[in-house]
């Protein structure tokens, strides 16, 4: 389980996250709605380690985030994989060597035939043709780079699974692909799951819980049902909009 | 096969000379029409100079001074194989560098402070589509973002050169009072006797074309900054690249022109 | 306060070369990648060093003619312009288009990567970019631009003689005058400040994109501050290097040094 506690996170004297406290346990898929700029990406890279906190605790597992102490940090950065908002592929190096990428810096797998089939197997996960294996990450559309770098992610097999914004630059069916996806790997591999978006619809659909933030802080924590039905103002905005557009 | 790209790679190289020159005549005409209008952007240039000039200055005159230090050094080991005596360093080095690296060095450290932040503003612009922005408010880009660069960078690059090798040779003066013995007041004789007023005067020509090149090849490389995140990086890097080859021919060429006709 | 935050990075610059070689003693360095990025960066920027070394050549001739012509000593031209083109003006002008070409390029590319969070990608993947990105670019740059200020400081010396046949001075003249003036010690010492300048190229352009930040905005800062750094590093360590040769001279009362 990921136990976040009293987590404080400036930038020069602005601050974005103050007192974020919350824990996410064994199965659940936690989707963390916010508007734009309220710290949603700060807080998975506060989870990862990549972003230090300026005050408060986070654990993954028993581990706890420390710099000082780099060879946990390793460790819990073997167990969650973190999807980044804009791809991050390599683009010196082909897909293929992208997604394979973790497996051999780790060591997980060693036999080629071993990986070629881990790789294809994730890309199949995430639903594209083993065409772009050989393709360079720039040939592809940005929805496709987007589903690469899920793959890659996906192939180290990680225990927990952070998304920042997974589905922003998709088109519809895509966005429903992977929807489905993350359900499938939270109902069927027990994974658990940290998606930032600001979707409420694919949130509504696959999340088992919904976090609110606003200006820092946690505003709503709870049920999807109870998000439909609660009285904040934020959250009726969000279903709003949402409404709106459908 | 090779020939082919050997070929390619020149016609390429020159075609980017040639829009880089006509983007240069647009900038002059531009300049001349706003003086002519008298609606001379000075606002602008005056802001301009700040950034350009100013920001620049604590470091373009450590590192001439630096250069003056290092050719007396230098010439009075070549003077002392040569001639075998050192009286006509302060001379020498004087001379070499009012005629060629005072202006060469003083515009070179200048390109790497301001032609890269040009070519990367102006890229960013590009990209986030600013400058379709400007168009649509019926400003000209070259009107409202070159011109003023322009101005601020020649008459940077003129003062720059100038107080930089005053102090590149009180520098020399330093060191060949410690190093050589020549008194101050001998070396200053020499080095007045040696440089002339038009050596000054074609320095001062010398520094502002190539002061004058820097934010011409800076925008053409904006204006033509491809999207994404690598594109912006990459104009910074052509520009910085381009404008340091441009200002070593036009050396050559002004140098010969200068003296040797 | 300027000056400060120059030694604060010079610092990091220090550190961050140490950790490189401390993981180069360890045999982390992927031969083959840096091989392939020498051709890269080779292949990239021979025709650059080429063009440079020619004017650089000439431009030296044409000034050191211009000199002596006042002071009636044509006969040295050749070895006079060689001497100070090979030990000084070259290596420094030649390091300043290199330092664009292949310094900012480096950063250009590093910094994308780092703001792209590809590097914060392979972090989490389990590697260390500084292993698996960082250190065959930086010796893929030191060696680079060691060998192509050597090639561009052999083309200078072309371009003297190709210049001084243009002006009238006989070329075999000025090639017979060039050994009389260039010594072993001056061509060992622009081979040592070819090196150093291709070290001082590599540190300042892999730290600077390491080091970046905050968008495309951020990259085109870390060329910028890549290319002014490494500028005047070059300024200070050809002055430092002539500085200690001629120290040396006076020690060891040696006139050729």
């Amino acid at each position: 389980m990921i136990n976040i506690n009293n987590l404080c996170k400036s930038f020069d004297n602005r601050k974005v996250l103050e007192n974020i406290s919350f824990s996410v346990v064994k199965g659940e898929c936690v989707f963390v709605l916010g508007k734009s700029g309220v710290g949603k990406s700060v807080l998975l890279k506060n989870i990862v380690g990549l972003v230090l906190p300026d005050s408060g605790t986070i654990t993954v597992g028993e581990l706890k985030v420390d710099s000082q102490r780099p060879k946990e940090l390793s460790l819990i950065r073997q167990r969650c994989g973190l999807v980044f908002q804009f791809p991050a592929l390599l683009d010196s190096v082909t897909v293929f060597e992208n997604i394979c990428f973790g497996l051999r810096a780790r060591g997980l797998l060693t036999s080629q035939v071993e990986i070629e089939a881990r790789v294809k197997e994730k890309l199949k996960l995430v639903g594209l043709s083993e065409i772009v294996l050989d393709q360079m990450p720039t040939e592809l559309s940005f929805g496709a780079q987007k589903r690469v770098s899920i793959a890659r992610t996906l192939a180290v097999e990680p225990e927990y699974l952070l998304f920042d914004e997974p589905t922003t630059g998709m088109d519809p069916i895509a966005t429903a692909g992977l929807n489905q996806l993350i359900k499938n790997l939270t109902v069927k591999l027990q994974v658990t799951s940290i998606v930032v978006s600001h979707d409420i619809k694919s949130a509504l659909a696959v999340g088992t819980r919904i976090i609110l933030l606003e200006e820092g802080g946690i505003v709503f924590d709870g049920k999807p049902e109870a998000f439909k039905t609660c009285s904040i103002t934020l959250a009726q905005e969000f279903q709003m909009g949402f409404d709106y557009h459908a | 096969m090779i020939m082919t790209w050997f070929g390619r790679t020149v016609i390429l190289k020159f075609g980017e000379f040639l829009a880089t020159f006509f983007l240069m005549i647009s900038t002059v005409i531009a300049a001349i029409k706003q003086v002519l209008k008298l609606k001379v952007r000075a606002k602008e240039t005056v802001s301009q100079m700040y950034l350009l000039g100013v920001q620049s200055f604590s470091i373009i005159l450590v590192a001439m001074g630096f250069v003056g230090l290092m050719l007396i050094i230098e010439l009075a080991f070549h003077m002392n194989l040569v001639l075998k005596h050192d009286s006509l360093v302060p001379a020498f080095s004087a001379m070499l560098m009012v005629r060629e690296l005072g202006p060469v060095i003083t515009c070179l450290l200048l390109t790497s402070r301001i032609g890269a932040g040009i070519a990367a503003e102006i890229g960013s612009m590009k990209i986030t589509e600013q400058l379709d922005a400007l168009k649509m408010l019926s400003i000209d880009p070259i009107d409202y973002l070159v011109v003023p660069r322009w101005v601020a960078s020649i008459f940077a690059a003129v003062t720059l050169t100038v107080i930089s090798l005053a102090i590149a040779i009180w520098g020399g003066a330093f060191l060949a009072a410690q190093k050589l013995g020549t008194s101050p007041g001998e070396y200053f004789n020499t080095v007045f006797f040696f440089v002339k007023f038009p050596d000054l005067a074609r320095c001062i020509v010398k520094s502002a074309v190539f002061g004058g090149l820097i934010p011409i090849v800076a925008a053409y490389q904006g204006f033509n900054c491809e999207s994404g995140s690598a594109a912006v990086g990459e104009a910074a890097t052509q520009a910085v690249v381009r404008t340091s080859l441009y200002i070593i021919i036009a050396d050559f060429l002004l140098t010969y022109l200068f003296y040797a006709i | 306060m300027p000056s400060l935050s120059f030694l604060t990075t010079l610092g990091g610059m220090i550190l961050f070369a140490w950790e490189c070689v401390l993981l180069t003693l360890q045999r982390k360095t992927k031969w083959h990648q840096v091989l392939d990025q020498i051709f890269q960066v080779g292949v990239r920027s021979l025709g650059l060093t080429v063009v440079a070394g020619l004017f650089v050549g000439a431009i030296m001739a044409l000034q050191i003619d211009l000199q002596l012509k006042d002071f009636g000593a044509e006969a040295f031209l050749g070895g006079l312009s060689t001497s100070t083109t090979l030990r000084n003006i070259g290596p420094v002008l030649i390091a300043f288009l290199l330092s664009g070409k292949v310094g900012a390029y480096t950063s250009a590319e590093l910094g994308t990567m780092e703001v792209t969070d590809q590097l914060n990608a392979i972090r989490l993947l389990g590697a260390s970019p500084l292993e698996y990105i960082i250190l065959p670019r930086i010796w893929a740059v030191v060696i680079s631009s060691f060998l192509l200020l050597i090639v561009g400081l052999m083309i200078t010396i072309f371009g003297g003689i190709i210049f001084a046949e243009v002006i009238g001075v006989n070329a075999l003249n000025y090639i017979q005058n060039i050994p009389r003036i260039v010594t072993v010690w001056s061509i060992v010492l622009s081979v040592i400040k070819s090196f150093l300048f291709g070290a001082i190229i590599a540190v300042v352009s892999c730290y600077k994109g390491y080091h970046a930040k905050g968008g495309s905005v951020g990259v085109g800062i870390a060329v910028q501050s890549c290319a002014v750094t490494n500028l005047i590093l070059i300024i200070i360590t050809d002055f430092l290097l002539s500085m200690a040769s001629s120290c040396l001279q006076d020690i060891f009362k040696v006139g050729y040094l």
